[in-house]
């Protein structure tokens, strides 16, 4: 019986999730330096102490709205596959993880959430909306429900 | 495959790697048979080749196993001296080599791989001697007898032998025999009874027990021992072998193991270096982290300091304010004392006086010492940021400094490329290395592989003859490649010389012209060393057969954009015959570099420095001159060529905006092209809507260029701003951004904003630059150019007058300068005169005739004289210091510095200097000489005056409008030609230059005595040089005269015969 914690944010008004081990800070400098001819979905490029952290815009990711920055506007850093690696971390972890330091711009950041793998349940039939491919699962909450992502897929897609 | 087993796998992986790469020049060193320590090097591979079987096999990857195996067993029997090495074994070792290599590199996969070819290879080296296969028994213990010796045995599990033992029965001699061959595959232990003891001559045959230590394993060890297998039994020693792992890891990076590696003396001195010397393995990771960070110290020093300053200027200027405070006090004082002294008594004044004073002083006091003591505080923290701002920027260099490597990294593999490469083409090539230590970045030697590569290539494949002409033009059969690395001023240079058949210019010539790269005319005027460097060019390749080496459609081009692009530059010399060397030239560490900062719609970017070549402003009032649309695209006329244009906004897709000049604010701007910025207006347009629809011509919206170059190309970058240059660290960028081909990377700036560096080759082709297409276009104005280049240069005398004025004349002008002394200036009637030549010369000061500053300061004891030339009556200018003979393209500018004697001005080096009108100057001097002469014959007379340089117009029109004559020139003449066909055209002389573009002088004077309308128009042809040629040319072609272009005197002469014939 695993228990797993994670992450959550929110996008408009839905709540996500993401492994928490996936994530390496949670950083409010939105100092973001847009880059022209780059795909969509990335915002820009942030400094975080001397690091270039790519930014995607979970939003235009996950085919809802371009986001707005308003002063709850968080980026989430994640891991490196490397520094997974270098940590021996779970392998479905380290292959879910970016090569190079990516964030993600998420509208605000909401509790952690810890789960019984039991408690994640499979999501439901596809609603129709690019978030759904996505998800791996939905955690029931006594305010809601929180949809795990698959980082990996996210980013690899 | 669980996370501990992959770090030790991982482990193995990069210490076979290791292995590996030291393999390889090994094989090469014993191909080319050594000698003695040939078998030393066996050895070592040996060693390297078994390690990777054991270490592989422990993983279970068979794969590996089986084929490090085979490899082994070869090297055995070469060891044992069964084998011979033939070029064909060592290809297939290498092959071997290879594939364990790649095998290697994805352990995990290698079990899909097929080493089937490599193994068949291998088979017949292995077959002569490799009967059955039979694995020996394996017993506890050796034959009975006395205890082995223990330590003999753990030397032997340490080198990874296993222990056999057997019994057989010889006679001594053939015994002795055999023990020879044994020791050949392995190490005796024990043999009992010695047979060096026993009696010699006792004829009949002793039972021996052997224990064997062999490398050979126990499938192997009865071809080794050439005894059945059932005779041979193996001992099982794994107690000792637990024991031997115990103290080996104890012993682990002492110096036991230095000592075995210095036994080793089959190694280069450098080997034992690299693996005994204080060297850390870290990852590449960390050290990237560790440069993040110090940059980003550097970035908060740098706001440390500024917040610094900024307090110490607060102070400073809070001390300004002290004083002022303590200066109002004073006059307020004074003023209230003479006041009170109209008031109070003489005493009580001054008693009263007095205290205040003293309060007064005494306040200040108090204020001064605060602020002396502030000061001092912050004098001390200023010792200590300083002491911070030198150890950041060490730590900076230090760390910089942890990604330098040796390039023998780079280096090492081409001892194989060169011996595969040169058995393929049939040549014997040696090469030799030198300088592998010499560090660079490593981002560098990762870069500079291909280039390297592709060089070498050239040399053995183009450079290095065939054994037998080299024999036939003797040289050495054997030809030699250097490779050389060593550091020159700051920089690292990399060589690449070979002694083969070197570049032929001529048949370089043949082929650039053969593909268009050059004209006829270029080719006649370059050097051996310009023909050199046409193999930079794209699409230039002289090889005559195209091989399976080169011709790959990767050039030298290629390898010129490569090391430019690291900052570096690369230069060819060449003997034909003897050889070639390519010369490259590399910065030391590529993670900083400087580069412009430029921004656009408020952003900005990084322009890496290597590729900028000029920054060019063009006022909003020329843009519609200047920038012009080809094929729609917007075009830059620079010097006579035309450079393509890219506007950074719009190639980003960003949304463009100008400055509105009324309001100042940014308003969007929907314009496609700069050319069209000013379409040519209706003509019914009144003035006010005109004035609305200009508004983007305001000094506000001048255009800036930045000009860069790519390769050969150059294009231009339209930008808002031009900034500072910095010295900026480069990020690379993350995967997601690979496909944006504008950008070469990140860099954090001083406000720890991250900004775009760009990238000129992506923006090249990412604008879809066509260049050949402008080339086509440019070339005629090109060819024009050169001719006009070479007539614009004028040589220019600057001197000076004792004030901050600087004065120039042109120097055909000047016949002589003398120095003279201040006294041996003689006055008579109010003039100035020197003995000079048993004459007087009249010397003359610029400021008594012209309206120039007079002389500051003390009258100099010396002067300097210049005695013109081309003057009836000479007459000496003074001058109080000669300043420089220049050579440069002067454009007169006669608008600001007007006056008598003075031609204009120009600017030249940032200083303006002041041309000075020499036959103007003699007038104003001596009226009764130079003046008075006759002008009639020139008034209302008109000339047309062809000259294409600007600075000659200018004078000759001034020349001829003081004669009185109306002038109208042109710029060349074709030009003039029209002019003169044109309807009305009334012209009573033509003035032409000798050397024009697009229609000579000479040829335009022809045209004039051919054409019935002209021909009797008198044509006077100028020249900067007047020599017996030139009269010769200009009278073949039918000119009336011909005249040296400053000479005004003779000019007025000529023209004055010319005119009065003509009515």
């Amino acid at each position: 019986m695993a228990e797993k914690q994670y992450s959550t944010f929110l996008l408009g008004t839905d709540l996500f999730g993401i492994d928490i081990l996936l994530v390496r800070e949670i950083n409010r400098n939105l100092t973001i330096t847009p880059v022209e001819q780059a795909p969509k979905f990335v915002s820009g490029l942030l400094n975080l102490r001397g690091q270039i952290v790519t930014v995607v815009d979970m939003g235009v990711r996950l085919g809802l709205a371009r986001r707005v920055m308003t002063p709850q506007s968080r980026v989430i850093v994640l891991k490196t596959a490397q520094e997974l690696f270098a940590k021996h971390a779970d392998e479905r972890l380290t292959a879910a993880a970016p090569s190079d330091l990516l964030g993600l711009l998420v509208d605000a950041v909401g509790d952690m959430v810890t789960a019984d793998d039991k408690a994640v349940e499979p999501p439901p039939a596809n609603t129709g909306h690019v978030a759904d491919m996505f998800l791996t699962g939905v955690i029931k909450l006594e305010r809601g429900l929180v949809g795990v992502l698959d980082i990996g897929k996210i980013l690899r897609s | 495959m669980q996370g501990q087993d992959r770090e030790l796998l991982n482990e193995l992986v990069i210490e076979s790697r290791e292995h590996l790469t030291a393999i390889e020049p090994d094989l090469l060193t014993l191909e080319r048979g050594a000698g003695a320590s040939d078998v030393e090097i066996l050895n070592r591979i040996f060693r390297a080749v078994h390690n990777i079987k054991g270490g592989f096999g422990f993983f279970g990857l068979e794969n590996i196993k089986g084929l490090s195996h085979s490899m082994e067993n070869v090297l055995d029997l070469l060891r044992s001296g069964r084998l011979q090495m033939t070029p064909e074994l060592t290809d297939a070792l290498l092959k071997g080599m290879d594939l364990l290599r790649l095998m290697i590199r994805d352990a995990e996969g290698s079990e899909k791989v097929s080493a089937r070819e490599v193994l068949d290879r291998l088979a017949p080296y292995q077959g002569t001697d490799a009967p059955a296969e039979k694995k020996v028994a394996t017993v506890a213990k050796a034959a009975p007898g006395k205890p082995l010796p223990k330590e003999a045995l753990k030397q032997a599990i340490r080198g990874g032998q296993w222990i056999y033992t057997f019994s057989l029965t010889l006679t001594c001699n053939a015994m002795l025999g055999r023990m020879a061959a044994w020791k050949r595959i392995g190490t005796l232990i024990d043999v009992l009874p010695d047979p060096e003891t026993l009696p010699a001559d006792k004829g009949g045959e002793s039972a021996f027990s052997v224990v064997l230590a062999s490398i050979l394993e126990p499938d192997l060890i009865s071809v080794g021992v050439e005894l059945p297998a059932e005779q041979i039994q193996q001992v099982d020693v794994s107690e000792l072998k637990k024991e031997v792992a115990d103290e080996t890891k104890k012993a682990a990076a002492t110096a036991e193991a230095r000592k075995i590696m210095g036994a080793d003396k089959g190694g280069e001195a450098a080997r034992a270096d690299l693996s005994g010397s204080d060297t850390l393995r870290v990852r590449v990771n960390l050290l990237n982290n560790l440069m993040n960070m110090a940059g980003e110290l550097v970035l908060s020093r740098n706001q440390l300091m500024q917040s610094f300053n900024l307090k110490l200027s607060d102070l400073l200027d809070t001390g300004k304010l002290l004083r002022n405070v303590e200066r109002a006090v004073a006059d307020s004082l004074g003023a209230a004392a003479a006041r009170y002294e109209r008031l109070l008594p003489s005493e009580e004044r001054r008693a009263f006086q007095e205290t205040v004073d003293k309060e007064a002083r005494r306040a200040a006091a108090v204020l001064g010492q605060a602020l002396t003591l502030r000061m001092s505080e912050l004098t001390g923290i200023s010792a200590i940021i300083q002491n911070i701002d030198r150890v950041t920027s060490e730590i900076q260099e230090n760390i910089m400094q942890t990604r330098l490597q040796p390039v023998s990294v780079a280096f090492n593999k081409f001892p194989r490329v060169v011996r595969d490469l040169a058995r393929d083409l049939g040549k014997a090539v040696r090469l030799n290395l030198s300088g592998a230590e010499v560090e660079l970045d490593k981002s560098i030697i990762e870069m500079l592989s291909d280039p390297l590569n592709h060089i070498i290539r050239n040399s053995v494949d183009h450079g290095i003859e065939t054994p037998d002409e080299r024999e036939e033009l003797g040289k050495k059969r054997e030809g030699e490649v250097f490779l050389r690395a060593y550091h020159e001023g700051g920089k690292v240079l990399i060589e690449v010389a070979d002694d083969g058949s070197g570049l032929d210019p001529r048949r370089i010539r043949d082929k650039a012209l053969e593909k268009g790269l050059i004209s006829r005319d270029e080719a006649a005027r370059m050097s051996e060393k310009e023909f050199f460097s046409l193999i930079f060019l794209p699409g230039f390749s002289t090889a005559t057969t195209v091989s399976n080496v080169s011709g790959r459609g990767v050039g030298m081009d290629v390898v010129k954009t490569n090391i430019e692009r690291l900052g570096g530059t690369v230069d060819v010399e060449s003997e034909f015959g003897r050889g070639t060397r390519i010369k490259m030239q590399l910065p030391l560490t590529l993670a900083i570099i400087p580069s412009l900062i430029v921004s656009v719609e408020g952003r900005r970017f990084a322009i890496p420095q290597v590729s900028l070549d000029e920054l060019v402003r063009i006022r909003a009032a020329d843009v519609a001159a200047k920038i012009e649309s080809v094929q729609g695209s917007d075009v830059l006329r620079l010097r006579g060529k035309l450079l393509p244009l890219v506007r950074l906004s719009r190639l980003l897709g960003m949304d463009t905006t100008f400055v509105e000049p009324g309001t100042g604010s940014r308003v969007e701007d929907r314009r496609e092209a700069l050319a069209g910025r000013r379409q040519p207006e209706p003509a019914a347009v009144d003035d006010e809507k005109r004035q609305v629809r200009d508004r983007r011509q305001s000094s506000r919206s001048s255009v800036k260029i930045v000009v860069l170059k790519v390769a050969e190309n150059r294009f231009g970058l339209i930008v808002d701003e031009v900034h500072d240059t910095e010295e900026i660290i480069v990020k690379p960028l993350s995967a997601y951004l690979k496909k944006c081909l504008c950008y070469a990377g990140a860099a954090i700036m001083g406000d720890g904003r991250v900004a775009m560096i760009l990238d000129p080759m992506g923006i090249g082709s990412n604008a879809g630059l066509k260049f050949a297409e402008l080339e086509k276009e440019s070339a005629a104005e090109k060819a024009r150019h050169a001719r006009v280049h070479a007539e614009e240069e004028q040589e220019m005398l600057t001197f000076r007058n004792g004030s901050s004025e600087l004065f120039a004349i042109d120097l055909s002008m000047v016949a002589r300068i003398e120095q003279i002394e201040a006294a041996s200036i003689e006055h008579v009637g109010g003039k100035e005169y020197l003995k000079y030549d048993d004459r007087s010369l009249r010397l003359l000061r610029l400021d008594r005739f012209l309206p120039v500053a007079p002389p500051a300061g003390n009258a100099p004891a010396s002067y300097y004289v210049i005695v013109p030339r081309r003057v009836r009556h000479p007459m000496g200018i003074l001058a109080t210091k000669m300043e420089d003979v220049v050579n440069a393209r002067i454009v007169i500018d006669s608008h600001n510095v007007v006056g008598r004697g003075i031609i204009g001005s120009a600017i030249l080096n940032k200083k303006m200097m002041i041309l000075v009108d020499i036959y103007d100057l003699f007038e104003a001097a001596e009226p009764d000489i130079y003046g008075g002469a006759d002008l009639s014959v020139f008034r209302g007379r008109r000339a047309l005056l062809a000259e294409d340089t600007p600075f000659f117009r200018t004078v000759e029109e001034r020349y001829l409008r003081s004669f009185g004559v109306e002038v109208e020139s042109v710029c060349d003449g074709e030009e003039a030609w029209q002019k003169l066909m044109g309807a009305g055209a009334r012209y009573d002389v033509l003035l032409t230059d000798m050397e024009m573009p697009s229609l000579s002088g000479v040829e335009l004077t022809r045209k004039v005595r051919e054409s019935a309308r002209l021909k009797g128009l008198p044509v006077v042809m100028l020249t900067a040089l007047q020599t017996g040629k030139t009269l010769e040319k200009s009278a073949a072609a039918g000119a009336d005269a011909c005249e040296a272009k400053l000479d005004k005197e003779q000019l007025r002469r000529t023209l004055s015969a010319l005119l009065s014939k003509r009515q």
